[in-house]
């Protein structure tokens, strides 16, 4: 897809978590208008696993 | 969990994203799920979607093509004049940038065969152009 019309797209949807099960903590957005990679870029560069859901890192508190 | 020892900043980091996970409600009986902004009640709609990129302007030149996208033409009208406004016709200038053709005019008066030079500028296929406004002509003589 061209560039345009990627964004367009991306800009407007949003990850609805419930359980967290099936949402990428680090990729997805969810928290916010930006995702937590972007937020927290130097929590996600340290951070070992990167593909946690958010179920994951919310049972590990 | 974290590849060395944080410092005091990027523990301060945490602390901040922390305080955000808090105000989440955690429901277990829930499944993640999508949400379209532009129409947070309904979702997604082709429809919506259609009305938003083409009211938003930066990726449309509405000067080039806005009148063009209407029901009474036909589609395959619609989408050769926008091709030809975007210069997205497949002519040899275009499909030299992916391939390793020539570039001659295809009707055979060997200027590069651009879209202008199809749609205007070449000799033959202007000729093309107007023997077949004269087919139509007598086409529609013949029945009327």
């Amino acid at each position: 897809m061209g560039e345009g019309v990627g964004k367009w797209f991306e800009e407007n949807i949003r990850r609805v978590v419930g359980n967290g099960r099936d949402t990428l903590f680090w990729y997805d957005r969810w928290l916010g208008d930006v995702s937590l990679r972007v937020k927290f870029s130097r929590l996600f560069d340290l951070a070992v696993e990167k593909e946690s859901s958010v179920e994951d890192l919310w049972r590990r508190g | 969990m974290w590849r060395r020892r944080l410092l005091a900043w990027e523990e301060e980091s945490v602390r901040e994203c922390s305080v955000l996970l808090h105000n989440i409600v955690w429901q277990d009986t829930v499944y993640d799920s999508w949400r379209w902004l532009l129409d947070p009640v309904h979702g997604y709609s082709v429809r919506g979607a259609y009305r938003h990129i083409s009211s938003s302007g930066d990726l449309v030149d509405r000067t080039l093509v806005g009148d063009v996208w209407q029901k009474q033409i036909p589609s395959k009208v619609s989408i050769l004049v926008w091709r030809l406004f975007r210069n997205r016709i497949p002519s040899k200038v275009s499909i030299r940038v992916i391939s390793l053709f020539d570039t001659a005019c295809s009707a055979g008066c060997e200027l590069p065969e651009s879209a202008l030079h199809l749609f205007i500028l070449c000799n033959v296929a202007g000729e093309l152009w107007y023997q077949s406004t004269e087919l139509v002509r007598h086409v529609f003589c013949a029945f009327w």
